[in-house]
Formats: C-alpha cells, sequence, structure tokens
C-alpha cells in the first residue's frame, strides 16, 4: 500500500514537470511574449528577403526619439499576409503592436500588426515564428 | 485521510500543470502565427492577367479557392506524370525519427551549434552559402517537377535553383569527379513510384536545420547517398519519401514520409538570396542579437 502511493506520487510529480520540458521547445528566440503598442512615424520599410523589415521613430513625451527595428517574415509570406510593396512609405503615421525583444536595450521587435493613421491595417497577426524560417 | 488530501491536489496540481501549458501555447500560436488575420483576403496577389501567384503568396483562403478553381479533387490524372509544383515550403524531415548519431556524428553535429541562443550563427544559409541537397527538399518555398524525356528538372523557388535527376540509364558514378550542393542524382519508374538516388554531396551543406530548438543543424558527410520515391495518388497529392543514408554521421538510415499538395494556382516567383540583402538583415537583426549577448 505505502509503496503504490509513492509510485502514484512518482507518476503526479512527472506529470507536472513535463509540460515545463515540452514548453521549452516553443521558445521563440529572443522575442519576448509582451506586446507592446507605439505609435509613431515610418522611416524606412524594406521589402526585401530574406524578411521585410520596418523601421519607425516613436517620440517620448519628453520629445526623445527612439528607433524601433520590427522583422516580419519572407516577402512572398508577406504577400500571403495581404501586404504589397506599397504598404508603407517613408512619413506615414503608424500604430504599431509588436513584441519587443527580451535582450536589455534592445530596439528590436516582432511584428504583430500595423495600423496607418488612416485607420487601414497594413498587416495583422504577422505569423513569424522565428528569424529564418517563418 | 491525510495522504488522501494530499494525493488529491497533487492530482489537480497535474491536471492543471498539464493543461495551462496546452492553452497557453494554443493562445500564442493563434496570436502570433496569424491564423486569424483580417488582412488575409482572398484575391490573390499576381503581377498581372494571365499571371500567376507564388507558391508562398498563397494563403489558406486562396489556396481553398484555387482547389475550386482549377477543379482539383476528382481530376484526372496520369501516375507517372509528377509534373506540376508542390508544396509552398518544402518537406520538412522528421526530426522524431532521427537514428543515432555515430561518435563521429555526434561531434559533428555537436560542431554545428551556435554561439547565440536566438538564432545559428554557423548557418551557411545566413551568408547565402547554397542551401545543398537535401536541405533544398527540407526547405524550398515550392517545388516544381518538369518532366523531360532524359530527365526529370526539379525547380526549387529558394536560391531559384534546379537539380538534373537523369532518367536516361546512367549509372551514378562511383567515384564522383567533384562534390556537388546538389550531387548528382538518377531516377527511374518503380511501377507508379518514381525512386530517385543521389550521391557526391558537398560536406559542406547540412541536412537540415535542426528545427527543435534552431542552435544547431544536422551536419552530413561526403559519403551520404539519398533515396527519395515520388507517387502520385490523386491529381493534387504526391506521396514522398526521403531515405538519408550516411554511416559516418548515423548508425542507421533517416526516413521521413511526407504527402505533399499541388498548387495550382501558382508559378515559382523568384527568391535569390542576396549576399548584400543578407548582411543588411544580419546587421540590423541578428547581429544585434549577438552584441546584446557578449
Amino acid at each position: 500500500m505505502r509503496l503504490r502511493k509513492v509510485f502514484a506520487m512518482a507518476v503526479l510529480a512527472t506529470l507536472i514537470a513535463f509540460p515545463l520540458i515540452v514548453s521549452a521547445h516553443h521558445s521563440r528566440a529572443h522575442y519576448g511574449l509582451e506586446e507592446q503598442t507605439t505609435t509613431g512615424s515610418v522611416v524606412e520599410y524594406k521589402w526585401r528577403n530574406p524578411h521585410v523589415y520596418v523601421v519607425w521613430e516613436v517620440k517620448d513625451q519628453g520629445g526623445k526619439a527612439t528607433q524601433w527595428v520590427g522583422e516580419m517574415a519572407s516577402v512572398t509570406s508577406m504577400i500571403a499576409d495581404g501586404m504589397t510593396k506599397d504598404s508603407l512609405k517613408q512619413g506615414d503615421t503608424i500604430t504599431v503592436i509588436a513584441f519587443p525583444s527580451k535582450n536589455p536595450g534592445s530596439t528590436e521587435a516582432l511584428i504583430k500588426k500595423i495600423t496607418r493613421s488612416d485607420g487601414k491595417v497594413v498587416v495583422d497577426n504577422s505569423r513569424v515564428p522565428n528569424l529564418r524560417q517563418p | 485521510m491525510r495522504s488522501r488530501i494530499i494525493l488529491s491536489i497533487l492530482w489537480v496540481l497535474a491536471a492543471a500543470s498539464l493543461i495551462l501549458p496546452l492553452t497557453a501555447l494554443t493562445q500564442q500560436r493563434e496570436t502570433v502565427y496569424g491564423e486569424k488575420s483580417e488582412t488575409q483576403t482572398e484575391k490573390e496577389l499576381t503581377p498581372g492577367p494571365g499571371w500567376k501567384t507564388c507558391p508562398r503568396c498563397t494563403n489558406n483562403k486562396q489556396l481553398a479557392a484555387a482547389y475550386k478553381k482549377y477543379q482539383v479533387e476528382g481530376h484526372a490524372f496520369d501516375p507517372k506524370d509528377i509534373s506540376g509544383i508542390w508544396g509552398s515550403n518544402g518537406l520538412e524531415l522528421d526530426v522524431k525519427t532521427v537514428p543515432p548519431f555515430t561518435p563521429e556524428g555526434q561531434k559533428m553535429f555537436e560542431a554545428t551549434r551556435s554561439e547565440i541562443p536566438t538564432t545559428n550563427s554557423r548557418d551557411g544559409m545566413l551568408i547565402c552559402d547554397p542551401l545543398g541537397y537535401p536541405r533544398w527538399y527540407a526547405y524550398n518555398y515550392g517545388m516544381q517537377f518538369v518532366v523531360l524525356p532524359d530527365r526529370v528538372l526539379q525547380f526549387f523557388e529558394w536560391g531559384h535553383t534546379w537539380r538534373d535527376i537523369w532518367t536516361d540509364g546512367r549509372k551514378l558514378p562511383d567515384d564522383p569527379p567533384t562534390p556537388r550542393w546538389l550531387g548528382y542524382a538518377v531516377g527511374r519508374w518503380e511501377g507508379d513510384t518514381f525512386v530517385v538516388e543521389g550521391t557526391g554531396y558537398d560536406d559542406r551543406s547540412w541536412i537540415s536545420e535542426d528545427r527543435r530548438n534552431r542552435i544547431r543543424g544536422f551536419a552530413h558527410s561526403d559519403k551520404m547517398r539519398t533515396i527519395e520515391r515520388y507517387h502520385r495518388t490523386s491529381y493534387g497529392s504526391l506521396e514522398t519519401e526521403m531515405t538519408i543514408i550516411d554511416p559516418v554521421v548515423f548508425t542507421q538510415p533517416w526516413t521521413t514520409k511526407k504527402k505533399v499538395d499541388l498548387r495550382p494556382n501558382a508559378e515559382l516567383w523568384e527568391y535569390f538570396c542576396v549576399p548584400s540583402e543578407s548582411d543588411d538583415y544580419n546587421r540590423k537583426l541578428i547581429d544585434a542579437a549577438k552584441a546584446s549577448k557578449k
């Protein structure tokens, strides 16, 4: 009886630990899981492989400007998601929902959604799972 | 009694620990991978009337519409004609069936380990080295077979290149004069199955990236051989089997079986790995990650 209880406890302990082991394989490199929403002005829109990216400048209340680099996926993947070479241009005001890098001080982010100031959603739920192979 | 209460609490914890992370993963996948997207339209992007979209430009809505438009279901087909564009990303190798390494293979695998945890810094793809074969099979943004009387051409959008599979009766070279990124390949029909054998691969390429954690790649030796089997089971479906035999690296052959769908709405576009573009990308997004780890 005592052995059965010990066995049951061991099984349970394994079950509790198991998902932690599985979850570790789903890490998304250096991007965090916390969303950040910023509004700023497009500095550069690079419609290029291996991954499309946008640079936008955000000003804080004191007027200090920070340039963010937002990563998306390959040109053809972004076409599937509804983007084109003309989706953004320099000077456009955009609101960006993105997952910033976990690296301290980094201004890189993985793009989730971009909306232009005219209300047009440029990309929604970008499906970038990792740096190189979307 | 007390131990019963403890056991009950542990069961609840176990159930929660199994369910909660799965729920979190599902939410993360829906949020980040974009299965729900208001910008994914049904209208395909093409260069103009008469032109087609590209395999990877096609989202699931567009593919479903294309299957109706081109009447793929029930369409007549010749099992000995494997022409067409297949898939949009390549036939990823099954890491669940990776055989045990030899001691040498283990060393080669470890030597591919990245210096940083965020992306594989030793991956030749970052500096536009050719992907080689079978990596081009595993990752290609769409693959096209073109059947000619003396060979089958296997085109890949990624890298915009092709492989010759000779069907004119020649044998594989016993001692190839020089290794090649895409090796040497000959094909033959066994019933309705097209069988391709390859050899003479350049050992600078990887078999594939190790997608389990993306910090290593599967290295191979110049002794690697490949055997592929392709069987068209319907107009829209191709069953595939890739077997990798490398006695220097693996103790057994590594086989991956898959099925790949026809892309009737697509033609191969152009994806070159351009060194200047890759430099720009690496500087902005990869080197920054490296720098933060120093």
